[in-house]
């Protein structure tokens, strides 16, 4: 499988390698980003601005440990204007592309975690 | 040696646990404890620790949770020898000013690079550390020769007023 999403490099010069280290956090980061990107929508619906910011704000790094670059706009875009409390309409379709894009990296980090058990 | 207690205080478990890891390979004497929150920290300050690793948003959880900022203000006040050094997702400029004068050692962006520069952070802080006893030995020994100069000048002086000398 070739990985359009992911870029371990980071990951795998932190654990230095360490495979059972990779897995680790590639697990902890496949239990609580879904839970990020569904308290996100749901923060969107409720227009609970605050809390959205903190979510994105918080979601945030995960992304980058995991090399899921191409996000990182997108995510940034919701801070910034949940921050502001404006575009809503764009908020919304910027958590569907997170989500959307997360989807094919779970699927990616699932092919890792089985090359590397 | 005294072992060196070092709180970690940040409500992303992933970042938590991975700082954790990064501190524990780098320096394998330290203990380290991991908090969920600030009031989890103040709870736990009597284990008297030397340094405090602290997030700026500790509400992405716990909504009623205090900020970083209020729990760095508390530890500043009431503990003078744990040095804090806040972490945050946000790297503007206000926001690191804030920290700074509320009393941080120093402050560090979470992102990738977040580990290497807290790694830096306490490498600085031990040579700060350093200066600062080396400061105080040498204050100590200026004090102890400038008494000492006093008595041998107070005693001359006695010698010389009940004409034992000349």
């Amino acid at each position: 499988m070739e990985y359009q999403k992911i870029n371990l490099s980071f990951l795998e010069n932190f654990t230095r390698n360490d495979q059972a280290k990779m897995v680790k956090y590639i697990n902890m980061f496949l239990q609580l980003a879904p839970g990020s990107i569904e308290t996100m929508k749901r923060q969107h619906a409720a227009a609970d601005w605050v809390n959205l910011r903190t979510t994105a704000h918080s979601l945030k790094p995960q992304l980058a440990y995991m090399g899921i670059d191409s996000l990182k706009e997108s995510v940034l875009r919701i801070e910034e204007y949940a921050g502001e409390a404006k575009n809503p309409e764009v908020i919304a379709t910027l958590i569907a592309t997170v989500e959307s894009g997360c989807r094919d990296a779970f699927i990616e980090l699932q092919d890792v975690i089985q090359k590397l058990s | 040696m005294k072992k060196e207690i070092v709180f970690i205080v940040d409500d992303e478990p992933m970042h938590a646990q991975m700082m954790q890891d990064h501190l524990h390979a780098k320096y394998p004497g330290f203990e380290i404890y991991k908090y969920k929150t600030g009031e989890e920290c103040n709870e736990n300050m009597d284990k008297h620790p030397s340094i405090v690793i602290l997030d700026y948003h500790l509400d992405s959880v716990d909504k009623s949770a205090r900020n970083g900022v209020q729990i760095l203000e508390h530890i500043v006040k009431k503990y003078s020898g744990t040095d804090v050094i806040m972490i945050s997702g946000q790297d503007k400029i206000d926001i690191a000013i804030e920290c700074m004068r509320a009393g941080a050692y120093d402050y560090v962006v979470k992102n990738e690079t977040s580990f290497i520069r807290t790694e830096n952070a306490i490498e600085r802080l031990f040579k700060h550390r350093e200066v600062i006893q080396s400061l105080k030995k040498y204050k100590q020994l200026n004090r102890i020769l400038v008494w000492g100069l006093v008595v041998i000048v107070a005693v001359s002086l006695i010698f010389y007023l009940t004409g034992i000398i000349g």
